[in-house]
């Protein structure tokens, strides 16, 4: 209350005392006052007298009592300016209330049952296994460049076959976490993505390999209409979120870049299939560059943000990277990828070429160095399986990048040295890979520890994340790993000596993942079996 | 309004405090060292549970009251506190019988739902409390560092 305020609390009498109350108060209301009337109901009779008398009112809900009703004289402008004041300020108010009501509810009811993500991991290293056997049955023949008819089947084994395999499946766990709402129907959908992935990764593999028109036909169906799916899905979550975070910024431009990536891709499958093989094509290197960069960089990139700082307890990355950085990749990539197709029109290359190229890769790096640095202050000093697999795919990123930048500013080199091939064989799997498969051993142990404890209807011991998946299985594997990208690479450079020893270690390595999610599933079964019982 | 620090700001400062003392202890039980590793995690546990009455006690109910949504994120959050306190339990005996696997085991587990949790309220929560209780947000502060 002011000096300007003049209070006055009614509800505690009874008619007519309100009425008679109000009026002889505003009769001795002065000039610059208003009154504030405190009211049990909405006083209809007052109202007519006060437009009679050339008073201005306003009715708010009340705090105390049911109503509150502010009166002043329409003639006095210092009494109209004040209480014009307080409605804009109680509309502001009331407005922001409504607004935190109206937002769509938040729903933390995260999980989707658990063979909706676990489907797709436990494929992954299925995938992983057989590139291993293609590289295995076709030699060193294989490595000649990467347009031989192998590499491509082994790298979309690859990237589409475990990479994207897991993070569809990870998208589908994490995705409520992250942005707060529930995929409608995920038993259905993930069902749908699945069953036409799995199918379309296999006939594109073998459209591939054996060059026939309807195998490159139907991979286009199959795969066209998971990733529509997937898309779809994804799009259609973010659209009604009202979560906007850096990592949701990140997961929607990976989307669309996985968009453009399937579209370029899927158009090139079209050609191919009338053609009846492959040809080289300008749009392959823009495909691989949406692929890579665009769909899998930008997700492990806004994933980093979320999961290096929380998981291994590390200082945030900077705003300016998490704000800056996805967006700047995007807009390099696309400029990149347009004059890359229309530098053929041009005389050579120009320097928007160079420019984009060298600046997309530098912020790469950039993001990598960052991660490195931040995980040396990390305050969880114990060794962890999945930190020194971030590691090893931080390093391979910044090789990779490094050697880019040869390839790009000296392409002559890059020929001779098979970089083409070398910087692919880095970024897969000594990347990516190396990512992907740190973050498994996070994931598969606690979402089957998750599961298994929604399960339990009393306290009683679970099996701990460790013992779901044994510390020295997962570090047998990580060796097994990184043995196999120093092999595969070795076998750019010797092909008729490393080839077969470089895949069958990259098999192994894949087989040891498949034992080791398996072995969390059959924990998973026994446990909730016993649970029931 | 200017001069308080956001309910969320505060809530996450607590959430960092309780990751250092949370480290501190594992880090100490690697090493062997359970002298320690005890005193660390009895700091961690009472952070922890500190910080949950805090949005238990305090924060949530003012939420739902303010917002109507008493059977949301905040029945979800509650849920996973309970789970939280299971897993401590957990630590807790560990620490007695100086168990090192047992110990490591439970704090991987723990610290994974501990973060995804945190997450959802540092990204969601905690920014729909600021949006929702903007009038109580200093006389909440004050509880909030009161109790203790």
């Amino acid at each position: 209350m002011t000096e300007h305020e003049c209070l006055l609390d009614v509800s505690h009498l009874e008619p007519p005392g309100p009425l008679q109350k109000t009026l002889e108060t505003l009769d001795e209301l002065q000039e610059g006052q208003y009154l504030r009337l405190l009211h049990r109901r909405k006083p209809e009779l007052l109202y007519p007298i006060l437009e009679k008398r050339g008073y201005a009112f306003h009715t708010f809900k009340g705090k105390q009592v049911a109503f509150e009703v502010l009166i002043w004289k329409k003639t006095d402008a210092d009494a109209d300016a004040l209480c014009q004041q307080i409605i804009k300020k109680a509309w502001d108010s009331k407005k922001t209330k409504a607004a935190a009501k109206d937002t769509p509810k938040l729903s933390f009811e995260q999980a989707p049952p658990i063979s909706v993500p676990f489907r797709f991991f436990i494929t992954a290293p299925v995938f992983g296994f057989l590139a291993a056997m293609v590289l295995l049955f076709s030699g060193s023949e294989a490595m000649d460049s990467r347009w031989t008819p192998e590499i491509l089947a082994v790298t979309h084994f690859m990237v589409l076959g475990f990479t994207t395999m897991v993070m569809i499946g990870a998208m589908m766990q994490i995705l409520p976490v992250v942005i707060g709402t529930i995929i409608p129907r995920s038993h259905l959908v993930s069902n749908l993505i699945y069953g036409f992935y799995v199918p379309g990764i296999l006939l594109l593999g073998s459209a591939f390999l054996f060059r026939k028109s309807f195998l490159f036909n139907s991979a286009a169906v199959f795969l066209g209409l998971a990733f529509s799916v997937f898309v779809g899905m994804v799009l259609y979550t973010l659209l009604r979120t009202p979560v906007k975070t850096s990592a949701s910024r990140s997961v929607k431009l990976a989307v669309i870049s996985l968009a453009i990536t399937v579209v370029i891709g899927i158009l090139m499958i079209v050609v191919y299939g009338a053609h009846g093989g492959v040809t080289k094509h300008l749009f392959t290197t823009i495909h691989l560059g949406w692929g890579l960069i665009g769909w899998t960089g930008l997700l492990i990139i806004g994933v980093s943000f979320q999961v290096v700082p929380m998981f291994q307890i590390t200082p945030h990355y900077p705003l300016w990277i998490r704000h800056w950085l996805p967006l700047s990749l995007l807009y390099l990539l696309l400029t990149w990828s347009l004059v890359t197709y229309f530098h053929q029109y041009l005389d050579g290359k120009n320097v928007i070429y160079y420019l984009s190229g060298l600046l997309l890769i530098a912020l790469i790096a950039l993001h990598s160095i960052h991660t490195l640095l931040l995980q040396r202050k990390r305050r969880r000093k114990i060794p962890d399986v999945t930190v020194s697999f971030w590691q090893l795919g931080m390093v391979s990123v910044i090789l990779a990048t490094f050697l880019s930048a040869i390839n790009i500013v000296w392409p002559e080199t890059g020929r001779i040295y098979f970089l083409d091939l070398v910087i692919g064989i880095i970024v897969i799997t000594g990347a990516i890979q190396s990512v992907i498969n740190g973050m498994l051993y996070k994931i598969v142990p606690f979402l089957t520890w998750f599961h298994l404890q929604a399960q339990q209807t009393e306290p009683g011991i679970l099996p701990n994340m460790k013992e779901i998946i044994k510390d020295k299985k997962m570090w047998t594997q990580f060796w097994l790993h990184c043995c196999s990208i120093v092999g595969l690479t070795g076998a750019v450079f010797y092909p008729d000596e490393l080839v077969y020893p470089a895949a069958i270690l990259f098999a192994a390595s894949m087989l040891f993942l498949w034992l080791n999610i398996l072995g969390a599933i059959n924990i998973y079964r026994r446990t909730s079996r016993s649970l029931v019982n | 309004m200017d001069m308080t620090v956001a309910i969320s700001e505060l809530m996450t400062q607590h959430h960092q405090e309780c990751d250092d003392y949370f480290a501190s202890a594992e880090n100490a039980v690697a090493q062997g060292q359970w002298a320690e590793a005890k005193e660390f995690f009895q700091q961690f546990e009472n952070a922890l549970l500190l910080h949950f009455r805090r949005e238990e006690d305090i924060l949530f109910p003012a939420f739902e009251s303010e917002t109507g949504q008493t059977g949301g994120p905040t029945q979800m959050m509650r849920m996973e506190h309970a789970q939280m306190k299971e897993l401590i339990q957990n630590l807790k005996e560990a620490c007695e019988k100086n168990d090192k696997n047992g110990y490591l085991g439970n704090s991987e587990t723990l610290l994974v739902l501990m973060q995804q949790h945190n997450m959802k309220e540092e990204q969601m929560l905690y920014p729909m409390m600021d949006q929702a209780l903007t009038e109580e947000a200093d006389s909440l502060s004050v509880k909030i560092s009161e109790l203790d």
